[in-house]
């Protein structure tokens, strides 16, 4: 974290949300502690779990990435600060070695254990398979964080739900690196209509913060097909150029 | 799912809809026939106003009309081969102008689609029935349609499942992208085995997009299919043909879809780009980009200068990134190449020589600058502007 972005991570622990706001981490000792020199009490640890980041990324092995784990929620703990553990490309690895990770979060005190789809590899229909025995066996509450790459983030994190995650991550309009993430209001929209789901997301206001949103990225809401949840897909030439 | 999908596309109707001229409507489909999309669905009445000159409907073009007798005389009269009749389902439906129709059209030699637009809303119990008290007419296929958006994936494939079992004629799939389900669920319904599915070049119109339809039965259903080497080219000189601009983000083949920004992501793209990229951006015609914003790291900097052949040393690539943070940061984007250069330029004070003209000190500073570089000297260099820039603010 640069000295930017702490100023950034700063101001929005002062803007004193109602949300719970928790910061980023790799599993390193130098990034948990900038963290809490910020000012944050609740720290999500990330760590790549699939065979492929671990050697190929990371240039080491499985067992240095859990020790490496088990010491920054220690060092996380050590300063009373609540947990939540980021298991890194899950998609690709198997259903054990989640396990594996999230039993080791669960013993260490970590409440909560995220799923990444890093490179959006899943369908509805593998999701929904790879997380009903993750859900059926895992200790703590599970969060799905899908990627756009195919065009299906929405829907996977619809099939997670559907297999009981209690998380869904989301971003506004679906922001984030490469395609994007599942969009806030498309996931809370079809929740809504389609199961049924109570949820305290406001339609009027997630339309108001994707207006704001666009106008800060530069993505003019035009063109958008009447699509009641909007997807900022297309834009229209500036009508006077 | 042995034989590839039909893709009945929704982008040249688009295009008929937005009153482009024939000369660019001709240009559309010669894209759309790059791009393998020879399969459409047309409104007769835009079409005939092009005139008589224009080129006579492509065999596979399917008009679309309602059930009426005059309708699909006039659509053979135009030349086309299909007729795609759109209705809306109900209790009560007028089923004899309909049967009329399908009759005459059959009479004309003409294949029949019929479109139920409210088809999601229906139980496949009123399909089936419905479907089967039309089937001594010849009906050749069913097109299912979502226009309410209702369907999930789930749904959706179970549903195309029971009905395929319940109706004789062929069923077709046509998703809307009202919840952003579009691609999940004619994924969905070609997994049920549905072969032809209604898409339109980059999801226009709010219909499922072509490219993510292509590469989702590619990689994610597992089954063969040929890719076009220039999809992401070819579908955004579509989008442009209809005045439109595909947006940054657009999975498959928007510009930022293979652009790498945040340390870890480039630093682990850099060792093997199959940690960060789903497939190789060559497949679809495109190329892997490094963009230089706040969430960069010195690696993606020594990446980016590296493949414009300068190397950087440690100690100017925190410098710079120092820099490009805030400059990112203030303009709330990433950095472009030129910005990048005009940074780096800056920092060895090359910039300003040029700016101040014929000043003494600015010339000197420039000699000295250039100077120092070519004896590797760059980080014991003071700092000797003689002012500072706003940017570096």
């Amino acid at each position: 974290m640069g000295p930017e972005e702490q100023e950034a991570m700063k101001l929005i622990l002062n803007a004193s949300l109602a949300a719970t706001v928790f910061a980023w981490n790799r599993a390193r000792r130098e990034d948990v502690l900038t963290s809490i020199q910020c000012g944050f009490s609740f720290l999500h640890i990330s760590i790549p779990i699939s065979d492929l980041h671990i050697y190929d990324k990371l240039k080491t092995n499985r067992e240095q990435v859990l020790k490496q784990l088990e010491h920054t929620i220690g060092l996380a703990k050590s300063h009373g600060c609540r947990v939540s553990v980021g298991a890194e490309d899950a998609s690709r690895a198997t259903c054990e070695q989640f396990l594996q990770v999230a039993e080791l979060a669960a013993r260490l005190g970590a409440e909560r254990i995220r799923y990444a789809d890093t490179i959006g590899r899943l369908d509805p229909f593998s999701t929904y398979e790879k997380m009903l025995p993750i859900m059926a066996a895992c200790p703590i509450p599970v969060e799905f964080h899908g990627h756009n790459d195919f065009g299906l983030a929405t829907a996977n994190t619809l099939a997670a739900c559907q297999a009981g995650t209690q998380y869904a991550s989301t971003t506004i309009a679906g922001i984030g690196e490469r395609a994007g993430n599942a969009s806030m209001e498309e996931v809370a929209q079809a929740l809504r209509v389609m199961f049924h789901y109570q949820t305290t997301v406001d339609s009027q206001k997630t339309n108001q913060l994707t207006k704001m949103l666009e106008q800060i990225l530069d993505r003019t809401s035009e063109n958008f097909f009447n699509q009641p949840v909007m997807k900022p897909y297309f834009r229209c030439p500036h009508p006077y150029n | 799912m042995v034989r590839p999908p039909i893709f009945v596309d929704q982008t040249l109707n688009q295009g008929l809809k937005q009153n482009l001229s024939p000369d660019q409507l001709a240009e559309l489909v010669r894209y759309m026939t790059e791009l393998g999309l020879t399969d459409a669905d047309i409104q007769v009445a835009a079409w005939q106003s092009l005139g008589r000159n224009f080129m006579p409907p492509f065999a596979q073009y399917r008009a679309v009309i309602d059930p009426c007798v005059h309708q699909v005389e006039n659509a053979c009269k135009s030349g086309f081969k299909i007729v795609n009749i759109a209705i809306f389902y109900h209790e009560n439906v007028e089923t004899d102008s309909l049967l009329l129709a399908l009759v005459t059209a059959k009479r004309l030699g003409l294949n029949t689609v019929l479109q139920i637009r409210n088809a999601s809303e229906l139980s496949t119990q009123a399909i089936g029935d419905f479907v089967a008290s039309l089937e001594w007419s010849g009906l050749d296929s069913i097109m299912f349609c979502d226009e309410a958006g209702l369907l999930d994936p789930m749904t959706t494939y179970h549903t195309c499942m029971e009905l395929k079992k319940r109706i004789a004629v062929e069923l077709e799939f046509c998703a809307y992208n009202k919840m952003g389900l579009a691609t999940a669920n004619t994924l969905a319904a070609l997994r049920a085995g549905i072969r032809k599915v209604t898409t339109a070049v980059a999801g226009i119109d709010s219909y499922a997009a072509f490219e993510e339809i292509v590469l989702g039965y590619r990689f994610l259903l597992n089954q063969p299919i040929e890719i076009s080497s220039n999809l992401a080219p070819l579908s955004r000189t579509v989008v442009s043909c209809l005045g439109r601009e595909v947006a940054v983000n657009k999975p498959i083949i928007g510009h930022h879809v293979f652009a790498h920004e945040s340390g870890i992501h480039v630093d682990g793209v850099i060792k093997n780009p199959e940690l960060y990229e789903p497939f190789a951006p060559e497949l679809v015609g495109l190329s892997r980009r490094l963009v230089i914003g706040k969430h960069s790291g010195t690696a993606s900097l020594k990446a980016k200068f590296l493949s414009w052949n300068l190397p950087l040393t440690d100690f100017d690539a925190s410098l710079l990134l120092g820099i490009v943070r805030r400059k990112a940061i203030n303009q709330k984007s990433p950095l472009n190449d030129c910005q990048l250069i005009d940074l780096y330029d800056e920092m060895l004070g090359r910039g300003l020589g040029c700016e101040a003209g014929g000043d003494e000190i600015c010339r000197a500073e420039k000699k000295y600058s250039l100077s120092i570089q070519r004896y590797g000297m760059v980080n014991k260099r003071p700092v000797l502007f003689s002012q500072r820039r706003k940017s570096w603010q």
